[in-house]
């Protein structure tokens, strides 16, 4: 073959490689709403996150990163996903500290309960989980992990009868061949521009501004004892203590406030007094005195009996910043440094955006 | 391992690489030992049945070869000889050679009997039996069904049959007649090759040619998008038709069998050109299976252009030698004593049809509604010679004008709606459900469903219906320009290069896009892979 005809051929590979990246973006884009937090934390300067909140949808709701930089300059971003798997929490450490010197790490425990499990390997709450981080390394990795993290719940829970997690279909968890047929319903802006969240990860979807009056639900918090907590419950919690035991990171294990059945209160309960137990700093907000203690509102502050609206949210933050503050965790303040613009201008538009949405004029990103 | 997967795609490059690295006259060691790897990874188990089959028609043609080379060499030396003596001597050499072919055709087509119709010929034997009080349990086998065995089974047969003939020279080297049977791009679905045309092109190297490569590739991708974007969206709406088949009435059955015959022509012939181009990106180039099948003006027609090598398989080795036979002559002269000389010159031929078409029908599968299948397009294309005179009086007398599009356009639909028809048959679940589905059509009026929103109610969604729409209007204008002559990938080879660029990138971005692969589809399979 000629030279001219290789240049060609390699022209032709390049502009085809040009062409399926592009429609590889357009459809690794779902439109999960607590994903897109990503594309705001790619964008931070370097070094500009000190810690992270991880954790299930309860953390997408109930951390505010706007009011921990607007009252104390504290520079810590939250990771929330849908019953996000314990099994990807190094994932996301490891991501976040690519690029960030990070000092702490906050971490919910909901999805460790027995109902949470399965469905936090399912293959949609698994992509939710992992499938907007950019760096592909880390996305493989983060995948690996959770087929190990699906294989020991199949092993101890046994096996679910509908959707299981496989890693034999490993390939379908590449973005394109998982999504590409969502032309079906229709590619919007965000499919085409990584939109990213304005509010600093704030929630921007309307449960931000919904009330629901959980004072009826109290009592579910009267559940008496704690319970000792299965075996593989324990086993993950070791697994993840040894993990961060290694990194050096400062840890807070905290359960959020929520209102579920007595048998979920107390084992969620059960699960962070494990974690106490095992020397851990811990805060259990779903209490009846942690209720009053941090000024909660129930009939005006939860968006569900999971779930704390914006109001809420905001005093979640503020209390758990406190409580770091207090306790010695490695805080800076860094309001007025060089290189956090990208904070205050999140705050100016979270500050906007709150006000807006308490008087009704604030709209479902997604709608 | 099938077409459409990454290990597929993954042995096919592997197999370019070591071809083109190897000596030219090595070269088709790497195509049978990727043969090999693709039917290990397919299912070794059945692979036994293959190598029975190499090594007997290997055996076979040596000896069928030596008797012909023998009696040449004989007549040779004895120049001598009188006709009558010729005349006996080849009659003596045709009995060997027969009992030599039919003892390889009876184990050849033995296992492929055994494998597919042993199961349905036994249940069907003991519910005969038990009809006359006869009790027990039919014997069945569990054998796994080989992987392509009715197309490879025809392949080799075809290939003693033409030793047999004098046709060919049989080929010496085993590992090369395994190579001609298992050939790996076409081991699922054919096209059923003949050795003649075949074996020569995979035994010489071929050199790098850019242009072959290229075409090659365009093929694959002309055919994925068939398959991809046609054949696996028609299939939702068939499949939803054919297998409720009880809630459809009128034109919804009619539509369903329409669109079946889309899905299968756009599955298969998307197949034959993935096939092809695999093929043809080592310089091989495989035999033409279709020949725009829809474009076809009758329904004999329609099968010189649809699966055409199964076609001629059955024109050549069944339809022809039954046809010119001693029996089916002497049958032509009784019965134009009877029917007279229109009708009793077409009998015996009517005849060779309906058993070629009855073979077709059984080849594809043990069930009766194949066999129904077979005689129903026998029966359509009988009937139609028979009836011709009647036609073409008819014709006269309405004056209507045959040279005008559109009475070709007419003779197209008409074709198109007969062959669906009979798809029927060979879609449904069974033949009573056939028969059902037939009934059904004809019991209610109802062409609305293709203007009041049904078309939306069979699993497709508008953006789908709209995508599918397009192309088939793609298919049709490709169509129509190949039917006037025109070579597309030539046609496309002549334009500027940003022009080919852009159609190329598009057509692979299109069908990543709007392909119907992934979790929600089964486009690894192929609806004549379960043949």
């Amino acid at each position: 073959m000629k030279n001219k005809k290789w240049l060609r051929s390699v022209a032709f590979i390049l502009l085809l490689c040009v062409a399926v990246a592009g429609v590889m973006h357009c459809y690794s884009q779902p439109k999960y709403f607590n994903t897109r937090f990503i594309n705001t934390f790619d964008e931070m300067p370097d070094d500009t996150v000190d810690g992270i909140v991880l954790g299930s949808s309860v953390i997408a709701h109930g951390w505010v990163s706007a009011v921990s930089w607007e009252k104390y300059g504290m520079a810590a971003f939250q990771f929330g996903t849908s019953v996000q798997p314990i099994g990807s929490i190094p994932g996301f450490i490891e991501y976040a500290q690519k690029n960030h010197d990070i000092k702490y790490v906050v971490i919910d425990i909901h999805s460790l309960r027995q109902q949470s499990l399965v469905t936090s390997v399912s293959s949609s709450k698994v992509q939710e989980a992992y499938l907007n981080i950019p760096d592909i390394g880390v996305r493989y990795s983060m995948l690996l992990d959770l087929f190990d993290y699906a294989e020991r719940i199949y092993d101890f829970y046994g096996e679910p009868e509908g959707e299981k997690l496989d890693r034999t279909s490993a390939s379908m968890y590449l973005p394109l061949l998982n999504f590409h047929n969502r032309w079906v319903d229709g590619l919007e802006k965000a499919d085409f521009v990584a939109v990213k969240n304005e509010y600093l990860g704030a929630n921007d979807r309307y449960t931000s501004f919904l009330s629901r009056d959980m004072t009826a639900n109290l009592k579910n918090l009267d559940f008496g004892d704690t319970i000792e907590i299965d075996d593989f419950q324990k086993g993950e919690l070791d697994r993840l203590f040894a993990y961060l035991d290694e990194s050096g990171l400062e840890v807070l294990f905290i359960s959020t406030p929520s209102f579920k059945s007595k048998s979920i209160q107390r084992e969620l309960s059960s699960i962070l007094k494990y974690c106490a137990d095992s020397g851990y700093n811990t805060i259990d907000f779903a209490t009846r005195e942690m209720i009053e203690k941090v000024g909660f509102d129930t009939a005006v502050d939860f968006s569900d009996n999971g779930h704390v609206n914006l109001a809420g949210a905001e005093k979640l933050t503020s209390y758990i910043c406190e409580y770091l503050i207090e306790n010695g965790y490695s805080y800076t303040d860094r309001r007025g440094q060089d290189g956090y613009e990208l904070w205050d201008e999140g705050l100016k538009n979270y500050r906007e955006y709150y006000k807006n949405g308490w008087s009704g004029k604030s709209v479902d990103v997604y709608d | 391992m099938t077409l459409i997967s990454v290990e597929f795609a993954l042995l096919w490059v592997i197999t370019a690489i070591l071809y083109y690295i190897f000596p030219l006259k090595y070269r088709w060691t790497v195509l049978l030992a990727s043969s090999g790897v693709y039917y290990f990874f397919s299912g070794l188990k059945t692979g036994y049945f293959m190598l029975i089959s190499i090594a007997v028609i290997w055996f076979v043609a040596l000896v069928l070869d030596k008797y012909n080379e023998n009696h040449k060499q004989y007549l040779k030396e004895h120049a001598d000889l009188t006709r009558d003596e010729k005349k006996a001597l080849k009659a003596k050499v045709q009995k060997k050679k027969r009992l030599v072919l039919t003892c390889g055709l009876v184990l050849c087509f033995g296992m492929l009997v055994f494998l597919k119709y042993f199961n349905f010929l036994s249940d069907q034997t003991f519910s005969i039996l038990r009809l006359i009080g006869v009790e027990g349990k039919a014997p069945k086998h569990d054998l796994a069904f080989p992987l392509g065995i009715s197309f490879y089974t025809l392949q080799a047969t075809s290939y003693i049959i033409d030793v047999y003939r004098g046709k060919l020279r049989a080929e010496k080297n085993v590992a090369k007649v395994a190579l001609f049977v298992s050939f790996f791009p076409q081991i699922v679905q054919g096209p059923i090759g003949r050795f003649g045309h075949l074996a020569h092109q995979l035994y010489e190297g071929h050199r790098f040619n850019f242009t072959q490569f290229k075409y090659g590739l365009q093929l694959f991708l002309w055919g994925l998008i068939k398959k991809l974007t046609l054949a696996e969206y028609m299939g939702v709406i068939a499949n939803e038709i054919f297998n409720n088949y009880t809630e459809y009435k009128g034109f919804e059955i009619l539509l369903g069998a329409m669109v079946y015959g889309v899905q299968v022509y756009a599955d298969f012939s998307g197949g034959m050109d993935m096939v092809r181009g695999v093929a043809q990106v080592f310089g091989i180039e495989m035999a033409v299976n279709f020949e725009r099948p829809y474009f076809a003006k009758s329904v004999s027609e329609f099968w010189r252009r649809w699966h055409i090598t199964l076609g001629a398989w059955m024109k050549d080795y069944v339809f022809y030698p039954l046809s010119l036979s001693k029996a089916f002559s002497t049958m032509g002269k009784k019965t134009r004593k009877v029917f007279g000389a229109y009708i009793g010159k077409m009998l015996p031929t009517f005849l060779a049809s309906f058993i070629a078409f009855f073979l077709v029908g059984v080849w594809h599968g043990s069930s009766y509604k194949y066999v129904v299948y077979g005689l129903w397009n026998s029966i359509i294309i009988s009937g139609s010679i028979l009836l011709e005179p009647v036609y073409k009086k008819m014709l006269e007398k309405l004056k209507i004008n045959t040279d005008c599009f559109s009475w070709q356009l007419f003779q197209i639909f008409r074709t198109f709606i007969l062959v669906s028809i009979g798809r029927i048959f060979s879609r449904a679940t069974s033949l009573t459900a056939s028969i059902e589905m037939l009934k059904n059509m004809f019991s209610e009026f109802n062409p609305w469903i293709f203007t009041d929103g049904t078309l939306y109610t069979f699993g497709l969604q508008p953006r789908q219906m709209f995508m599918v729409f397009i192309v088939i209007l793609t298919l049709v204008v490709v169509s129509i320009m190949q039917e006037k002559g025109m070579k597309i990938r030539e046609t496309l080879d002549k334009q500027n290069m940003i022009f080919q660029w852009l159609v190329v990138i598009g057509a692979i971005v299109f069908v990543l896009i709007y392909g119907a692969y992934g979790t929600e589809f089964s486009a690894a399979s192929f609806v004549y892979q379960q043949f």
